[in-house]
């Protein structure tokens, strides 16, 4: 699919996701800090209640599914089960670093990887916990309400497409 | 029931401590751990950050004459031990912690640096910026074998200790057959 | 109790036995040794229930047999991983995982006496425990009668990883991430087993701000708990205004630190930053405010009727019980088992300071309540003196020489009871063997004794009341055992033995 038409079709889905999207936490195997951070941001100080998120109490009942954790390959069938068991539209947003990219233990041997190993998450929250102010910003990304701040930055030094270096 | 009362007499007490973001900025400590910034022009392309990197989330790629970094925010912890180690302190600890990105490719930096061949061998052995570098740090030596020094500069490590180890077999043997 | 491979330089296993008496507060290590050809060593278990867990851990992660073990399961690994593969031998490498097998499943037990044909799952993802963790409960109507219990999701390898990639001075930030809430008291034990191995004591100051961040974690840790334990009563206010308070310690914590969590301090040779003058008039204001709010909400919240009738009965062990399984913490004390590492094993500034342990001999969810809730008050007095005490000096030193073979342990009082890490120095800037025995390793077996006879509704509670940190228990554990000669070394003594 075009670019565009990738958009569109996610511009679509946050659409008929309507106005209070209720979210459920799955750690597929992390060690907790970032689960905290989300029960972190339904209390008094940051309060995400404000923009209709709610705790879902059950897979079945979610909008957004927010996966932490390494994705284990104890836990791989419980994950597969819960994002099975969601119904669309759903969006996944990876939190923190281990869901990201598969963290400080990427390259274990019952670690596969990070959410993307097996599922294609919407949105991307770094930080090891990623803060309560981070994790908002990282949702209201997801649902098209606010503007990326990181952009990929490449640098090349000057001389390197000449296939003769010099001494 | 009187404790029901009590509670709420703390709520309210207390009273509203939501902090109005995203609408405002929230007070942020002095030392917060943000992203680093990597100086493109400063970094000289030593590899002392990756070697100490814990998550690996700095790697380095050497190919032909070209050395690559690549620093994924994805998977930086934000320890503070590339800042430590970098030995031309190419690396700054912003206060920005709102990294969230719809894409992997968002998240990643990278750095391409040219590399140099040993006048010996010809293998492609270090960076242009580190001979720079260590060229202008010796060009002030003097005395003993100074000279030896700085054209060793331009040599590999297998060819350094070639010709370290000959300079210091003529040596002897000058010191040896001439008394 | 850990294993640990030498067969590549010894040609057999070793299996250590790590016993600890805090009434005299020392350290006791039965090193036995089990052949390569013939690994089989007889299990403790029939005679010491606490060693159930660790056995079976030697079984799946080593490969040495426990001869005699009632219920040798796996525990950790995932359930399609081979049965005749050690992923904690040396000769195992980490980038060769077996392909995944997507049908294999775990042989759960129902226990004896259970008598029904109603199974209730719990777990992995429910909303009220917030990691994955698999109870079946055997259920008569509403009564709980049998328990069986799948470990394991939040297994990651990290021993593995800290003895393969890591150095000594990046192992710390490892070990702060193998759990959350408790980071700090596993880089901290890392780094006492460290600096004991290499006789080393850390500067003044930094032993000062040790404390004061191990006390700040407790701090946080135990808020949270009595605002999860409110929440999973149904007391849902309790949860926003617990959290409302530990938020300022949160705030605290990053003001010293630059980070919520994983504060990334703790590293052997001293701590990483200073505390400033005008930080340390922030903190100490913060601290007394924090008190001020924390009295008079523990005033109001736990004073209702209401909340002590859901707690108070529920969920009982007793003294006899806490003591064959040897559990830790709040846990034990609120049986009336009167242990503390803070105190009976001093370590960084604690013999400075003035701290009660608090003991309740109830052995119910009240009385573990209450217990954490005096710890807090107490951590709170203990951050106020070590501000207020603060001595000069630096704050990180670097060590000269760390030796080889070593075998050296480190305790620490963590939120959850004690942790006690096992460490194997080894040549090159690298641990050999690193073994994280976390408090919840201790606790979490016994939770199927508390859930017996207490209804579906009080079953969130009794589990949240050990306060578990799953993370925490599942790290990796590899065990090598060596064959049968067993010599009994003493504890503090071990480190001249092996100096030798």
């Amino acid at each position: 699919m075009s670019p565009e038409a990738d958009l569109a079709a996610k511009a679509e889905k946050i659409r008929k996701l309507g106005r209070s999207p209720w979210v459920f936490p799955v750690n597929s195997g992390g060690c907790n800090g970032c689960d905290i951070e989300i029960v972190d941001t339904i209390t008094p100080y940051f309060d995400a209640e404000r923009f209709g998120v709610k705790v879902a109490s059950s897979a079945k009942h979610a909008d957004i599914l927010l996966v932490t954790g390494p994705v284990t390959r104890q836990s791989l069938g419980a994950l597969m089960n819960a994002y099975e068991a969601t119904p669309e539209p759903k969006l996944v947003i990876a939190i923190g670093n281990c869901a990201c990219g598969g963290g400080i233990c990427h390259d274990s041997f019952t670690v596969m990887g990070g959410v993307d190993a097996v599922i294609q998450p919407d949105a991307y929250v770094p930080g090891c916990p990623p803060r309560p102010e981070a994790l908002i910003y990282g949702l209201l990304l997801a649902l098209g309400k606010v503007e990326q701040k990181v952009k990929r930055m490449k640098f090349k030094e000057e001389g390197i497409d000449e296939t003769r270096a010099p001494v | 029931m009187s404790n029901i009362l009590k509670l709420l007499k703390v709520g309210i007490k207390r009273g509203r401590v939501t902090l109005k973001y995203p609408a405002e900025k929230t007070p942020t400590p002095e030392g917060l751990r943000g992203r680093p910034v990597l100086d493109f022009d400063v970094c000289i392309g030593c590899g002392a950050c990756a070697k100490t990197c814990p998550p690996n989330a700095l790697t380095v790629e050497e190919k032909e004459n070209v050395w690559t970094l690549r620093l994924f925010y994805g998977r930086c912890i934000m320890c503070g031990l590339c800042e430590e180690v970098c030995p031309v302190d190419a690396y700054r600890f912003s206060e920005e912690f709102e990294l969230a990105s719809a894409t992997r490719e968002d998240l990643e930096v990278e750095l391409q640096l040219l590399r140099v061949k040993c006048k010996s061998c010809g293998k492609y052995f270090t960076t242009k910026r580190v001979l720079d570098n260590t060229v202008a740090e010796y060009s002030e030596l003097t005395g003993g074998y100074a000279e030896e020094f700085k054209e060793m500069i331009y040599l590999c490590p297998d060819c350094r200790r070639m010709d370290w180890s000959e300079t210091l077999a003529d040596a002897y043997r000058e010191a040896r057959y001439e008394s | 109790m850990a294993g640990t491979d030498y067969v590549e330089s010894l040609n057999h296993f070793i299996v250590d036995y790590v016993l600890g008496w805090y009434e005299q507060g020392t350290v006791l290590v039965i090193r036995a040794s089990v052949p390569k050809g013939d690994e089989n060593f007889p299990a403790s278990t029939p005679r010491m229930p606490v060693a159930d867990w660790y056995e079976r851990e030697v079984k799946e992660t080593l490969g040495l047999n426990p001869v005699g073990h009632p219920n040798p399961r796996k525990l950790l690994t995932s359930d399609d991983w081979p049965e005749d593969l050690f992923p904690m031998r040396k000769s195992f490498k980490n980038e060769t995982p077996p392909p995944i097998k997507a049908d294999a499943k775990f042989p759960f037990v129902a226990p004896e006496n259970a008598g029904s044909f109603n199974v209730v799952p719990y777990g992995p993802y429910h909303f009220a425990i917030h990691e994955p963790i698999y109870f079946r409960f055997h259920v008569d109507g509403e009564r709980i009668t049998g328990v069986d219990l799948r470990a394991g999701f939040n297994y990651r390898g990290l021993e593995k990883i800290a003895e393969t990639r890591m150095s000594y001075e990046t192992v710390p930030f490892i070990a702060e991430r193998i759990c959350g809430i408790c980071g700090s008291v596993h880089g901290e034990a890392y780094t006492q087993a460290l600096e004991r191995a290499a006789r080393f004591e850390a500067p003044e100051r930094a032993k000062w701000i040790r404390t004061i961040m191990l006390e700040i974690e407790r701090i946080h840790s135990h808020l949270l708990w009595l605002g999860v334990a409110t929440h999973m009563v149904g007391f849902d206010s309790g949860l926003m205004q617990f959290w409302r308070v530990r938020e300022r310690i949160m705030f605290l914590a990053e003001l010293l630190t630059g980070n919520r969590k994983q504060y990334g301090m703790i590293v052997p040779g001293g701590v990483r930053r200073d505390i400033r003058e005008d930080k340390k008039e922030k903190a100490l204001k913060e601290v007394s405010e924090v008190l001020v709010e924390y009295q008079e909400l523990l005033d109001a919240a736990l004073g209702l009727s209401t909340l002590q009738s859901r707690l108070k009965g529920v969920g009982y062990l007793s003294k006899e019980d806490a003591k064959r399984y040897s559990v830790m913490g709040p846990v034990a004390r609120a049986s009336g088992v009167n242990i503390d590492a803070r105190r009976d094993y001093p370590y960084e500034a604690y013999s400075n300071f003035e701290f009660e342990t608090p003991v309740q001999t109830g052995g119910d969810v009240l009385a573990r309540t209450v217990v954490r809730a005096h710890d807090t008050l107490e951590s709170i007095k203990i951050v106020e003196q070590a501000l207020e005490s603060l001595p000069d000096g630096p704050v990180h030193v670097p060590i000269d020489y760390i030796p080889p073979d070593v075998t050296s342990v480190g305790l620490v009082e963590g939120p959850r009871g004690t942790d006690v890490h096992y460490l194997i120095t080894g040549g090159e800037d690298t641990v050999y063997r690193w073994r994280v025995r976390a408090p919840t390793y201790a606790n979490l077996p016994v939770t199927p004794l508390m859930l017996m006879g207490q209804t579906l509704a009080d079953a969130s509670v009794v589990i949240g009341s050990v306060d578990p940190c799953i993370s925490c228990t599942e790290r990796m554990i590899v065990v090598d055992d060596r064959t049968g000669k067993e010599r009994i070394i003493s504890g503090r003594g071990l480190q001249e033995d092996l100096h030798e």
